[in-house]
């Protein structure tokens, strides 16, 4: 790799997924005569274990800027295709879907239909309507979208050790370089800007510092510079649902991208990054407060109060700034919690019960004679 | 259910009134809930908003109304977008288009790529990059579909009607759907004395008219959601200080251009939206700054053709009401606020509360949950169309009145402040989920009246200099190739939906 004589230096600190995914986005995206990146991965492959990771449908953009397509996850990564996040509670596993409830009609969501239907005791329970449900509980997988039926995305689980080293090929093929040696300091120039990081006797001076996920093996203290200094930037992307930590870390990475300083943040940009990575922090969080806490404890959060509150009055899931779920994922999640709906959306009645009874077990109908057939038949 | 809405009384038709009296009908058609629209012809409507933005396309799709039909019946023309003139300075002129400006390069929005060309000298400005400003500016239009390819399928629109019309239009919709219409004028509002809700206003002449759920569509004077239940009025006037208007319709002159166009004066600015039959004119302005009588004589003085009316004077407190939907009753259109139709959101506004309330609907009882959510929901669309609007005044050179001096130094909402900051900063900006505004029309404002953007994102450099400028140079081909392919916006509307002829003496309408 030659670079510019004005190239700039990148520090990526991180363990393992984190520095490497968010190394080779970098590293594809960037223009590569003018960027130096290190990685500096203090926990990586060694430490970690063999478990797996969970990766939602997002994944398929950075997969595309990063040239991943199936055959080469299935081979290096040992990747499994799914159609939802599986969530494993103390009591129960909750599975939210990448797909929609039912077909839309009328302009209305499916769900209101259902709640129609339901009250009419003419419905079977919600989740047999989700198609990525039903295909998750009869071992199926529905690659292609297919006409009349509604459409199923789908993410990954992942060899987490298969998953990093294709990452970590990806990157170094592209230039980076690792830093074996442990962080010892991060040095400031009056707390403004770093100046300098010592790894042992080596010294690095970057241009730009980032860490991402939680650290573990690197103290808090150390890397605080990276949140004062205005070249650098830390943020903790971790998160207890499966495959959520990997999408803010990749919304994160991206964003970053969009964000792209010359030299330094501005603090207005430094401040907006976070803000909006709070906010999808956020939204994160309320799921795993819905999912783990009762229905009551959920409603005292303001934003996930509201969405709880509305849903059960009118059906309706409200959305915030910088959504990372879906309404089918909150759906999924919110008839878990016990939640139903008082009324349905009353378009609903534009239509006889009969009318509606007929169109919802059609749709039943239309998943059984597709879940019948061979899994050969079926598009993959 | 035992306890649903089974009347809706709608008080006031313009816009608003026979908008929500449309959609609701639309909407509670199989139901048993019946529908009154009360209004009176002695009370006249303001009818502003003949000109919008290309959502209104989907309120109209989903009454199932047939464009073509639309646009005839109204007197409409087609619009790709807004050309402000005088705004950044005495002689400056810019377009505001629906749409995008070029194609995005490496993942990255087009205008890091022209901010980086421009600063090699390139003087090609933003508006070039824009079909829809080509195209307005040619005085071309055509309604994409999917085989005319994908440069022309980049067209967005939206339309200029007479909103009279498109009242007059809905009100035909409505009553075929069974919706009342009471001729008269409201007297008294009386109110359920253990909940406070509104339970049936009395008319002039005596009859008593009672309902489940009430919406306000009086106008400014919001005569429920204010008079009955005095829920009090949030002021922006120290942001958007103009207070006053003077609107007048003109005999047309040429072909109607497919875009409305704003001239900056000297204390607010003056509309022009050319309909088939007439062209609207108005001037908002502050009256601090201007007496009614300077205001008239400057719009009669810049008219395009003689003027076809008495112009009509109109006062108005930006804002918007501190609660949207209290009790039982719920403010659409004017009732609920007002934002001056600088940027045509007047129609938007009411079409957004429209398609809120029908998301919340309530049954008889009204939870708070419903009430909080839509009030939450309306002051985020007014909040952030007020910041987007705000800009337009701030973000100026102009000192040569002491209104533009006024508004040049204003303070401004802190989260205005922090958009401009990161659009200054190499041209940042992320959307919010309720905000109405992208990235082309803060860019296409913020550069147009002279914002620098202070660099572009670095990652733009990944191009070399000439991989940059034939990729812009292709776009300026493209967008050439696909103007030069659109019939004039005359033609499409004399072969597509030209209205009846009009005496050019008929009351016209802001």
């Amino acid at each position: 790799m030659s670079y510019k004589d004005d190239a700039r230096t990148l520090l990526i600190i991180g363990e393992g997924l984190n520095a490497w995914f968010s190394a080779a986005i970098l590293s594809k995206s960037l223009p590569p005569s003018m960027y130096r990146i290190f990685v500096h991965s203090p926990q990586e492959a060694s430490s970690l274990d063999s478990s797996k990771i969970t990766a939602r449908p997002h994944i398929f953009r950075a997969h595309s800027i990063l040239g991943i397509d199936d055959p080469m996850l299935a081979r290096e990564a040992k990747a499994k295709p799914i159609h939802v996040t599986p969530v494993n509670l103390k009591d129960r596993e909750i599975f939210l879907p990448f797909g929609e409830y039912g077909i839309p009609y009328l302009g209305t969501a499916f769900n209101h239909h259902w709640l129609k239907a339901n009250k009419a005791g003419k419905a079977g329970p919600l989740s047999d309507y989700n198609l990525a449900l039903r295909l998750t509980a009869e071992g199926g997988f529905l690659g292609k979208p297919m006409e009349g039926l509604p459409f199923v995305d789908y993410g990954y689980q992942l060899s987490r050790l298969g998953y990093i080293a294709l990452l970590k090929n990806i990157a170094l093929k592209a230039g980076v370089a690792v830093i074996d040696e442990a962080l010892d300091e991060v040095k400031t120039r009056d707390y403004v800007s770093i100046e300098s990081v010592e790894f042992g006797k080596r010294q690095l001076k970057p241009d730009l510092s980032f860490c991402f996920g939680s650290l573990s093996s690197i103290s808090r203290e150390t890397l605080k510079p990276l949140d004062t200094c205005l070249n650098g930037y830390y943020v903790d992307t971790s998160s207890d649902l499966p495959g959520l930590g990997l999408h803010l870390l990749q919304n994160c990475v991206t964003r970053l991208l969009a964000y792209w300083p010359d030299g330094a943040f501005t603090q207005t940009e430094k401040s907006e990054l976070q803000r909006i990575h709070l906010a999808e922090a956020q939204n994160v969080a309320d799921m795993h407060t819905l999912l783990t806490q009762s229905p009551d404890a959920a409603a005292a959060d303001s934003t996930l109060g509201r969405k709880c509150h509305v849903y059960a009055n009118r059906g309706v899931i409200p959305t915030e700034d910088y959504e990372i779920f879906t309404k089918a994922e909150w759906l999924a999640a919110l008839s878990a919690s016990g939640l139903v709906p008082k009324q349905y959306d009353r378009i609903v009645d534009r239509v006889s019960a009969e009318h509606t009874i007929t169109f919802v077990n059609q749709i039943l109908i239309k998943f059984d004679r597709l879940l019948q057939r061979p899994k050969s038949q079926r598009a993959m | 259910m035992t306890d649903t809405i089974r009347k809706v009384v709608i008080v006031g038709g313009g816009s608003a009134g026979w908008m929500a009296a449309a959609a609701l009908s639309k909407y509670l058609s199989k139901s048993d809930a019946s529908i009154t629209l009360i209004e009176s012809e002695q009370i006249g409507t303001v009818g502003v908003g003949e000109a919008t933005i290309p959502q209104i396309a989907k309120f109209n799709q989903v009454l199932g109304i047939d464009e073509n039909t639309f646009v005839r019946e109204t007197s409409g023309t087609f619009k790709l977008g807004i050309e402000f003139a005088d705004w950044g300075g005495i002689g400056d002129r810019y377009f505001h288009p629906f749409g995008t400006h070029g194609f995005d390069l490496e993942g990255l929005s087009f205008h890091h790529f022209w901010q980086r060309q421009s600063a090699t000298g390139d003087t090609t400005s933003l508006d070039d990059y824009a079909l829809n400003a080509r195209a307005a500016y040619a005085g071309k239009f055509i309604s994409p579909q999917p085989e005319h390819g994908p440069i022309i399928n980049k067209l967005a629109y939206a339309y200029h009607f007479d909103a009279t019309r498109y009242a007059s239009f809905l009100r035909k919709f409505s009553e075929q759907r069974n919706v009342e219409r009471v001729e008269g004028i409201v007297a008294s509002v009386h109110r359920n004395e253990s909940n406070g809700f509104i339970s049936s206003v009395t008319l002039e002449n005596g009859q008593n008219i009672a309902g489940d759920l009430f919406i306000d569509c009086t106008g400014f004077r919001g005569l429920l959601i204010d008079k009955a239940l005095g829920v009090g009025y949030q002021d922006w006037s120290h942001w958007l200080p103009c207070d006053r208007a003077v609107a007048v319709g003109c005999e047309r002159t040429g072909a109607a251009e497919p875009y409305t166009r704003s001239t900056a004066r000297t204390a607010g600015w003056q509309w022009r939206i050319p309909l088939q039959h007439r062209t609207g004119n108005g001037y908002v302005y502050c009256s601090r700054f201007l007496s009614a009588e300077e205001a008239e004589a400057t719009l009669l003085s810049h008219l395009d053709g003689a003027p076809i009316s008495k112009p009509n004077h109109l006062r108005f407190t930006t804002g918007h009401r501190h609660k949207f939907w209290e009790k039982n009753c719920i403010a659409i259109g004017l009732s609920a606020g007002f934002l001056e139709p600088l940027e045509s959101t007047s129609l938007h506004l009411i079409q957004s509360g429209i398609s809120k309330l029908i998301a919340l609907f309530p049954d008889a009882s009204i939870a708070d949950i419903e009430r909080d959510e839509y009030n939450r929901l309306m002051t985020d669309d007014f909040t952030h169309i007020r910041d987007f609007l705000i800009l337009h005044y701030k973000q100026t050179k102009r000192d040569d009145s002491p209104f533009w001096n006024y508004v040049r130094t204003m303070d401004i909402p802190a989260s205005l402040e922090h958009k401009l900051s990161l659009l200054s900063s190499r041209g940042r900006f992320f959307k919010y989920d309720a905000e109405l505004f992208d990235v082309t029309s803060w860019i296409a404002v913020y550069v147009g009246q002279g914002g620098e953007l202070n660099g572009y994102n670095p990652i733009a450099n990944g191009l070399t200099d000439s991989n940059v400028q034939r990729s812009l140079a292709n776009m300026l081909t493209a967008m050439d190739k696909a103007v030069t392919a659109m019939p004039t916006h005359e033609a499409y509307i004399d072969r597509f939906c030209q209205a009846a002829p009009v005496k050019a003496t008929q009351k016209a309408t802001t």
